[in-house]
């Protein structure tokens, strides 16, 4: 079936060699904009000067609409070096940059138009994330590597800024609906116009859906009937990743300041694969995240300096109802299962300076400082059990409120206070050093400092080479500093900051029009890794510790091909391996190797169809994990797009998962979901669009 | 069902107060006192990516003061006696005809005679109809020589390679701007591309270092992105030699800079000079001009190559900078 799924996609991509060939108007216009690809960016919003030397990505707008994308993370598993995973609890995204793996995923840092979404507890993007819709996106910028020099804590494995639209580039109306599989329906509606000098920008997104239900064959619960004699385990069952989400963004910009604000709430979001990997059809997680900035932004002080002052606000709130084990748990004890109903409510403030300076010639100087406050202000649990000796839960009774008696963690705050200096330098012709460094003192685990450097060689007019060194560091979560009633998870507040040291070589070479090409190795270094480590016998507990070291080394390749005006090529080839110097052996779960490919065809006119396929493969067990490594798979997306007679009305057919690949997803070791986490199988969906 | 958390409530309350604000905004925005002049405005009906540069040069004719437009999307076999009963309809006292398709549909609106502005066409010397009136989309290169003198201000001599069969006019305008900015102005005629690869490699051998510059105008039978251009690219490189254009896509090669076509603002210059006909006054000389509604698209790489240094004022005002990632 393999073999067939991919000699139909290269079927259908090389059906396209067919010259195209343009109408007199589009020959004039390709003359004055430089072809259809540079029409797009011409007519598109002004593109930002990228921010440092780095290996990064930019994905736009124009890219999401022709993938067919509905959410964020099928955008990002087309980034070189990043698999886009779910975990077991709640399905929510697990992006895995160069090989890096954890749970909660907080090594990498996300930010929505440059701040920060980080959650302080888990410090990642919440359990009830819910996805991130994208017809509000303008573009996402990827860096690959470490950014902690100029973003701070959790830069880590890479950094991925997600940019909204503006007002010029929405201008005007904009609506639109989409429908298809999983019971999934959704609607947005967004207007950018210029009122009274001022630019507003508005957009609302919303969606339902049931969720797809693969089927899980054993869980959590599947072991311990075993142990218990029970039969209470809901597998073989589904798993449930459905639910509602409300996006608003609004937008305003007038000289030199804008003003931003959001709100994303999250309704009734499906537990996954289970709180504990024990399927629960009946629980569920929402909450939501709103955020505000005012931004001031001159360049009119001086002709040398460009001025910038954010002050920022961020407010998440994450609350659950979870079936931890089903009714009939742990002998029968639990009637009505193992309740446990934890909500946590965080808010953040920020105030961030930044500026840059040209006066020095040949130098770029750019400097910050910043403060930032965040406060888990609230926690709050219901449930109907405690922990007992040897890890097992008790009865309590009934659903009892330990929101002060016994939480699962109390509230907690932190401060930040940064400041950073980065000089690029031409220090000779066509070779470029920047070097940087930002210090952070936290209130908490104290200072940590972390430098970069990059070497830029401009070789010839279309080729450059890059070496780059960075440190960064991740910041403890709440969780791993102050949790406390959960024998397999103690906080340690005693914790340090996880540290990645990372080289990378990479070279950018475009030696045609048509062709760009880019490669770039990599070795990185992690230290002081966070982990939950037992406790020596005869106790049963595991705390948090610093403990442990992993390397890694790996190469992203990756290539954009326009063959004719009407057919454009892409692909990247990624491999890595990183190896837990604990063990010696393979850290696990990230593949070893992915492929990407990925064909866009507008075969007549009005007209475009695109085609992309993505196998990933090598994924092996952690140490200790004696499974078989969890199979390759290769799933097959395709989108049809065609624009309606003179309207401004756009209709799509998208089919994901076009020939119905049975793929899954690692599940954590040991294996309490022993048979992996499936993924959504084949799918379609119909999206119509209104311009006005 | 979730107990409100004050601090969201304020949060809430303020967008939905924005969100409300939003309508009257609209509202007040669209009450304007003007008594408009209808224009019709006759566009090729293509697909995207192209349809966008319509859209906007149509946008910023909406933006002229005084001006209501009707739009007039024109398939390939448009009909023209449908197109004049379309324009009396509507009553539109004056045509932007936008595209090749936009002007030859124009032709036939003799019945009544209706002002044609032509836009969005590549126009050469000398011109289908002499009594055209309008804006093409080759840039004035009295444009292109400002931008070079402020970005690169060591530049004296400026060489282009050009055929005449298709580009003496611009030549023409190009000496008197040269002249203008204190540049010496080589043009070297050429008729096909073997004889501008070695018009170029003269050019390179004779240059002068950071004196010198390279104009690549918007003509295919002398600049060619596959063979031509990847050798001028080279030279330049090689050379120290500024390389300028009219085209975005070569600035992502390697090229300092090129000026591209800003639709809104042709779209209003298109609308004015569509009110100054509607309102049967002369057209201002000449009646067919160079665009000078244009943006930038600046290579930095090729400008630290060059040693040339921009203040962050400079770099905002680039529309499109390259490369993308540093």
């Amino acid at each position: 079936m393999r073999l067939v799924s991919i000699m139909v996609f290269i079927a259908l991509l090389s059906m396209v060699s067919r010259v195209h060939a343009e109408a007199p108007d589009e020959s004039d216009l390709a003359r004055a904009y430089g072809g259809a690809e540079f029409v797009t960016v011409a007519t598109g919003a002004r593109q930002p000067l990228a921010r440092a030397p780095a290996v990064a990505t930019v994905i736009t707008a124009r890219d999401i609409r022709e993938i067919g994308a509905t959410n964020l993370a099928q955008v990002l598993e087309t980034v070189p070096g990043i698999h886009a995973s779910v975990s077991g609890p709640g399905y929510n995204p697990i992006f895995m940059i160069r090989g890096i793996y954890s749970d909660f995923n907080p090594e990498v840092l996300m930010l929505v138009n440059g701040i920060p979404i980080t959650n302080l507890f888990l410090g990642n993007r919440s359990q009830a994330w819910g996805g991130m819709p994208v017809e509000d996106i303008s573009r996402i910028e990827v860096i690959r590597g470490p950014g902690s020099a100029l973003y701070g804590a959790d830069a880590f494995a890479g950094v991925i800024n997600i940019v909204t639209k503006t007002a010029d580039e929405i201008r005007g109306t904009r609506i639109g609906m989409r429908g298809g599989g999983f019971g999934t329906y959704g609607g947005w509606i967004l207007h950018g116009g210029n009122y009274r000098d001022t630019k507003v920008a508005f957009a609302l997104q919303a969606r339902t859906t049931d969720g797809f239900h693969g089927t899980v064959d054993q869980d959590a619960q599947t072991a311990l009937d075993r142990l218990f004699g029970t039969q209470a385990s809901l597998a073989p069952g589904s798993v449930n990743t459905g639910g509602r989400r409300l996006d608003a963004r609004l937008d305003l910009a007038r000289g030199h300041w804008r003003f931003r604000t959001g709100y994303q709430g999250r309704f009734g979001y499906g537990t996954g694969a289970g709180g504990s990997f024990a399927l629960d059809p009946v629980g569920s997680g929402g909450g939501h995240r709103f955020n505000a900035d005012l931004t001031y932004h001159t360049l009119d002080l001086n002709p040398n300096w460009d001025l910038k002052a954010r002050l920022s606000y961020f407010d998440v709130a994450t609350k659950t109802d979870l079936v931890l084990f089903p009714p009939g748990a742990f002998g029968g004890t639990f009637p009505n299962g193992v309740i446990g109903n934890p909500d946590v409510f965080e808010r953040q403030g920020r105030l961030d300076l930044s500026a840059f300076y040209t006066g020095f010639r040949r130098h770029r100087v750019r400097i910050g400082t910043g403060v930032f406050y965040g406060d888990m202000y609230k926690t709050r649990e219901t449930k109907n059990f405690t922990i007992g000796p040897g890890g097992i839960p008790t009865p309590l009774g009934g659903l009892v409120d330990v929101s002060q008696s016994a939480p699962f963690i109390r509230p907690h705050h932190r401060t930040d206070a940064y400041v950073y200096l980065q000089d690029e330098w031409d220090f000779v012709r066509d070779w470029a050093l920047t070097a940087g460094v930002r210090y952070d003192r936290y209130s908490d685990f104290g200072g940590t400092t972390n430098p970069r450097l990059a070497l830029v060689w401009q070789a010839r007019y279309d080729l450059t080479a890059k070496l780059l060194y960075g440190r960064a560091f991740r910041a403890p979560s709440f969780a791993e500093q102050y949790n406390i009633n959960n024998p397999v998870a103690l906080g340690n507040p005693n914790l340090k900051p996880e540290t990645i040291n990372t080289a990378e070589l990479a070279f950018d070479y475009q030696p045609t029009p048509a062709f760009r090409a880019g490669v770039d190795i990599f070795h990185y270094r992690m230290s002081d890794i966070i982990r939950f480590v037992p406790e020596p016998a005869p106790a049963t507990s595991a705390t948090a510790l610093n403990s442990g070291s992993q390397t890694g080394n790996g190469l992203e390749a990756e290539f954009t091909w326009h063959a004719t005006p009407a057919f454009t090529l892409r692909g990247n080839y990624a491999f890595q391996r990183s190896i837990d110097d604990r063990t010696g052996t393979d850290a696990g779960m990230a593949p070893e190797h992915q492929i990407y490919l990925r064909g866009d065809w507008r075969f007549i006119p009005g007209w475009s169809w695109d085609a992309q396929g993505n196998w990933v493969a090598g994924r092996r067990r952690v140490a200790g994990d004696n499974r078989p490594p969890v199979g390759p798979y290769l799933i097959v997306d395709t989108t049809l797009r065609h624009r309606v007679g003179h309207t401004g009305l756009h209709v799509a057919a998208s089919i994901r998962n076009l020939f119905d690949r049975r793929a899954k997803e690692p599940s954590p070791a040991p294996g309490l979901i022993p048979d992996d986490l499936p993924l959504p199988g084949r799918s379609f969906y119909i999206e119509a669009r209104y311009d006005f | 069902m979730f107990p409100m958390i004050p601090a969201i409530s304020r949060g809430r309350k303020a967008l939905v107060a924005l969100c409300l604000a939003l309508p009257w905004l609209i509202g007040a925005a669209a009450a304007s006192p003007v008594v408009p002049v209808v224009i019709g405005v006759l566009y090729p009906d293509i697909p995207a990516p192209y349809r966008e540069v319509f859209t906007q040069i149509i946008a910023g004719v909406r933006a002229t003061p005084g001006i209501m437009v009707r739009r007039y999307p024109l398939e390939q076999d448009a009909d023209p006696v449908a197109l004049r009963r379309w324009v009396r309809t509507h009553g539109c006292r004056a045509v932007i005809a936008l595209g090749r398709r936009g002007v030859a549909a124009a032709h036939d609106l003799d019945d009544p005679p209706v002002p044609v502005i032509a836009g969005a066409v590549l126009i050469t010397d000398p011109p289908a109809d002499p009594g055209l009136v309008g804006i093409s989309l080759a840039p004035d290169p009295a444009r292109l020589f400002a931008r070079l003198r402020e970005l690169a201000p060591a530049v004296r001599r400026v060489a282009v390679v050009y055929n005449p069969i298709h580009s003496a006019w611009l030549i023409g305008r190009a000496r008197e701007a040269a002249r203008a900015q204190g540049l010496q102005l080589t043009a070297l005629g050429v008729g096909d591309l073997r004889a501008a690869v070695d018009q170029y490699r003269r050019i390179f051998e004779e240059s002068d270092p950071g004196r010198l510059a390279v104009w690549l105008p918007q003509d295919p039978t002398t600049v060619d992105a596959r063979l031509v251009l990847p050798l001028v690219l080279q030279a330049a490189w090689d050379r120290d030699v500024a390389v300028f254009s009219s085209n975005p896509a070569y600035v992502a090669r390697g090229v300092l800079f090129a000026l591209y076509p800003n639709n809104m603002a042709m779209g209003t210059s298109l609308g004015r000079m569509a009110l100054r006909a509607a309102r049967r006054r002369r057209p201002r000389a000449p009646r067919l001009r160079l665009l000078r509604d244009l943006s930038i698209a600046v290579n930095l790489r090729t400008a630290d190559h060059l040693g040339l240094v921009f203040t962050g004022r400079q770099v905002q005002g680039f529309d499109l900078v390259f490369p993308v990632s540093r």
